[in-house]
């Protein structure tokens, strides 16, 4: 069975890092917008095509720049991979740094991301429920749809991260050690 | 830029730097700490170096000196003793215990068997004129039981009963009965000191020392105490009786002071602690003589504890006395405290962070000594302090106010009442000082962004759109390697804003705490375990998923109004409604800006023709914008006024998707219900209060409030609040009403 007849969300969740640091979740439904800052009393702004928290206060302005511009949830995404951040999927609300964050390419092609450390496999369209797909030695997202299979089937063969970097690059993908705060 | 403003950093910083250089003019030797009188430092007799000088700190030089010319094994100063037994084997060898009683005047105390000899320890005299001497004997219980034994202190008893009490309670104490108890001791003391017979006494040096520390400490707990927070009146009156008692104490002493002064004098050494919380209500006190038998009340008159007063808001001095014990309220037999130097250093750290010092600061090292770091110090303080001192300590590590806070001490006292149970968690706590999480509490007067913290943030714009230079609080924002938390001087103490922020206080309900919401946040992002934070992301995610397959789920600010079974759809009826309420109202006068107008027009149409739901803001329309004047009041079809609304504070919504606050999201989710849980979750919900089309639902637009509703709702979270957090609400939170009424009634 291929990545894209597994199931899949109703609604798409993703954490957006910076490096390590977690800077954004969005989920692919109209609600709040919501800032590290307190609440506004009226209630946060709503979002037509998107709610979001943000969670580094010196990116909020840019990160609500993106937002309110993109033409819609997956236009955002692609806006936010375009600024040097990148996409992992939301299965729980730890916001602890995640390390060894790595890009992944194909040729000079960006394919994907990803981090040591327990987490969930995931395209940007298709995104498998919460407990799914949940691996414990690396947390990969397939930007490109088309690597998706190719990438669940290394990461489904390893089963730590350097065996999962060295199988990557037996495959033919570049690896790009991003620096903590880039 | 610099990332937290400890007090007074810089001049510490200086003075750590200049003495530094020279080690020997280290400011702590010798100067008690304030708690020196609760003592209980034992020594060991093999102490190694590090602690030695642990030891030396704390207590001073000579007074270590003593105590180690005092003091081998465990504790035994004679010259038969081998000093193998433990404080173990004293406890509960009978034997030892009756030699004890027997032939405990051989200045230390030791109780082993192999001790016949009696000795009396050298320059008793001059030992008993050191105030640091007499203070620390006086701070233990079985010293006031030698002394009865001998009875050659009966003078003092009464003093180094109440030492005893305060020693032995504290843990225990609000702050007022601390002060209370203190005050006491100084009436005590100045009972001695004034008494005729007294005014050569050799011991006067002593007992006056013991005041001036009394009188010092008193003065540390009118400080911290957050008495606004306190429910519970508590308040021991100190018992004037207690002076007659003394002079009749007095009128039959006739033990001259030389033989006064043999007596043990190391009983730092193996003390042994009465950790009795009993309460006795003696008014007088038998003279010395009648009252021989070894007293292990360790009670004093007016020294209860009330039960129902919460033990983490008050900041509680550190002592040996063994926790346990008190806790269970217990009697032991003979409790031996031994004290070990690790046990002090933590100690010393809290009283130093008591006093508003940064623990974390360099400061001079002794020869051989190594610099603590912070994780060194922490781990001391998390093993060896209480639950109750641990928080104690991380609230005043974690606590930021900065000096231009205008009520600075009124808002240190009801933050700290706050964090006192917020942090009440050790492992919460702690991961919060592992994150370097900062509590900044910004000043009513001050912009966030003028303080250093969030200086960086000036003149950018927050993800919902706000001014930063606007925002009052934050939960959780790292910057620089800390994680701050901005709370607000007006929002934790109830009042407003003023000067630069006036009108920026944004009119949170009074009770809604922003203060408890925020640090909610921080704790659970960076202080929960990753067990717990599942737990919670589990418990969330079941009931939007009920609600997803069409179940009617409450929240605890409510109802969602855009899920099955509650959405209602009925924009056209609210309209109706509206209408009728305010006939002729709908308009858009008083609109100054075109687009405004086309929109509201656009959407009352949307309204009254299609009746339907907007997935946007477009729907939300405010009163002013509608044409609705000051002062006018919405009414219902029966003509009843719906409560709340006014003018220009309030919107109205007609129809669209609204999503309660702790609906919203999985972090408002456990930041709301920790509010409920605390009690300060009071007020309207302001994502779904003006929701016209939940018009007549009764509860529309309240949040819930209290552990009985957080019980109702979320009775999972609570479970897991009730184990991190107490049982303790958080009273006077945001108390704007009252503080109000106060003004009101002062003509303020």
């Amino acid at each position: 069975m291929s990545y894209a007849e597994t199931p899949q969300r109703e609604i798409r969740h993703f954490n957006v890092y910076k490096g390590e640091h977690l800077v954004l979740t969005v989920e692919d439904t109209p609600g709040p917008l919501f800032s590290v800052a307190g609440p506004p009393p009226g209630g946060a702004p709503h979002h037509p095509f998107a709610s979001a928290r943000a969670y580094d206060a010196l990116m909020e302005e840019d990160l609500a720049t993106q937002i309110w511009n993109a033409a819609n949830f997956d236009d955002f995404l692609a806006q936010l991979i375009a600024s040097s951040l990148n996409i992992a999927s939301w299965n729980d609300s730890a916001v602890a740094p995640r390390t060894q964050p790595h890009r992944l390419f194909r040729g000079d092609k960006l394919v994907g991301a990803l981090w040591l450390g327990a987490g969930q496999f995931t395209t940007l369209a298709h995104q498998p429920p919460y407990d799914a797909l949940v691996f414990d030695h690396a947390m990969l997202t397939a930007y490109a749809a088309q690597e998706a299979d190719t990438l669940l089937g290394i990461l489904q063969k390893t089963s730590t991260f350097s065996g999962l970097g060295q199988l990557l690059r037996e495959a033919g993908y570049t690896l790009l050690h991003i620096e903590p705060r880039a | 830029m610099s990332d937290r403003v400890p007090h007074n950093s810089q001049a510490k910083k200086t003075q750590a730097h200049s003495t530094l250089n020279s080690p020997q003019q280290s400011t702590n030797i010798d100067v008690p700490t304030p708690f020196n009188i609760l003592g209980g430092m034992s020594v060991n007799g093999n102490i190694p170096a590090d602690k030695l000088l642990l030891l030396q700190r704390s207590i001073g030089n000579s007074a270590t000196k003593r105590l180690i010319q005092r003091s081998h094994g465990q504790g035994c100063g004679c010259s038969t003793c081998s000093g193998g037994h433990t404080s173990a084997e004293t406890q509960t060898n009978p034997s030892v215990q009756r030699q004890t009683a027997d032939t405990d005047s051989h200045g230390t105390g030791c109780r082993c068997p192999s001790c016949a000899s009696v000795q009396r320890t050298p320059n008793l005299i001059q030992t008993f004129r050191s105030p640091l001497t007499v203070q620390r004997l006086m701070a233990a219980d079985v010293f006031k039981k030698k002394t009865k034994a001998l009875g050659f202190r009966n003078l003092i008893k009464p003093i180094d009963k109440a030492v005893a009490a305060y020693a032995a309670n504290n843990s225990k104490m609000s702050s007022e009965q601390k002060v209370a108890a203190l005050q006491k001791i100084v009436v005590l003391c100045d009972s001695y000191l004034n008494a005729p017979s007294r005014k050569k006494s050799d011991r006067r040096s002593g007992v006056e020392a013991l005041k001036n520390e009394a009188e010092s400490e008193i003065t540390q707990w009118q400080v911290i105490t957050p008495e606004e927070t306190q429910s519970v009146d508590t308040t021991p009156e100190v018992n004037q009786s207690v002076d007659t008692t003394l002079e009749e104490n007095q009128s039959i002493d006739t033990t001259p002071e030389v033989n006064q002064s043999i007596e043990p004098s190391t009983t730092e050494v193996n003390q042994s602690v009465d950790t009795s919380t009993t309460t006795t209500t003696t008014t007088t006190t038998a003279p010395v003589e009648e009252n021989q038998s070894v007293d292990t009340s360790g009670s004093d008159e007016n020294m209860s504890i009330d039960p129902t007063l919460s033990d983490t808001q008050q900041m509680t001095p550190v002592t040996n006395v063994s926790e346990t014990a008190i806790e269970s309220g217990t009697q032991p037999k003979t409790p031996e405290a031994t004290v070990d130097p690790e046990k002090t250093a933590a100690t010393d750290y809290f009283n130093r962070l008591v006093k508003g010092e940064d623990i974390f600061a360099a400061t001079p090292l002794k020869e051989g000594e190594k610099a603590k770091s912070r994780k060194d110090i922490l781990d001391l303080l998390q093993a060896q302090l209480t639950a109750t001192e641990f928080t104690q300590a991380a609230s005043l590590i974690i606590l930021n106010i900065p000096e231009s806070v205008v009520e600075g001490e009124k808002a240190r006292k009801a933050a700290l009442s706050h964090l006192a149970i917020l942090f009440k968690d050790k492992t919460v706590a702690r991961n919060l000082l592992d994150k370097n999480a900062v509590v900044v509490v910004v000043p009513k007067n001050k912009k966030m962004t003028d303080l250093p913290q969030f200086s960086s943030l000036a003149g950018k714009k927050t993800f919902d759109g706000r001014d930063w230079d606007k925002v009052r609080g934050s939960g959780g924002m790292e910057i620089n390697g800390h994680i701050y938390v901005a709370v607000t001087e007006e929002n934790t103490l109830g009042t407003d804003g003023e000067g630069d922020v006036s009108g920026t206080q944004l009119c949170y309900d009074s009770g809604y705490s922003t203060t408890t919401h925020e640090i909610a946040h921080v704790i659970d992002m960076h202080g929960l375990t990753p067990e717990d934070r599942k737990k919670v992301d589990d418990l969330y995610k079941a009931k939007k998923d009920k609600q997803t397959n069409g179940e009617v789920v409450e929240w605890i600010d409510g109802f969602d109004y855009d899920k099955p079974g509650v959405k209602k759809d009925k924009a056209q009826e609210a309209f109706d409604e509206w209408n009728l309420a305010l006939p002729g109202k709908l308009t858009t006068a008083g609109m100054a800006d075109e687009e405004d107008r086309k929109q509201t027009i656009a959407w009352a149409k949307y309204l009254i023709v299609d009746g339907g739901a907007y997935a946007d803001n477009t729907y939300t329309v405010w009163l002013e914008h509608v044409g609705m004047v000051d002062g006018d009041k919405v009414k219902k079809k029966d003509g009843t006024q719906l409560g709340g609304i006014n003018a220009t504070s309030k919107k109205v919504v007609f129809g669209g998707k609204q999503t309660c606050y702790a609906s919203s999201h999985r972090l408002e989710y456990f930041a709301q219900s920790a509010n409920a849980f605390f009690g300060t979750n009071m007020g309207t919900e302001p994502y779904t209060n003006t929701l016209w089309t939940a018009a007549g639902e009764a509860d529309k637009g309240t949040r819930r409030n209290g552990k009985s509703e957080v019980t109702r709702i979320e009775p999972e979270l609570k479970g897991i609040f009730d184990r991190i957090f107490g049982s303790q609400d958080i009273n006077d939170a945001n108390p704007r009403d009252k503080v109000k009424k106060d003004k009101e009634g002062t003509g303020g």
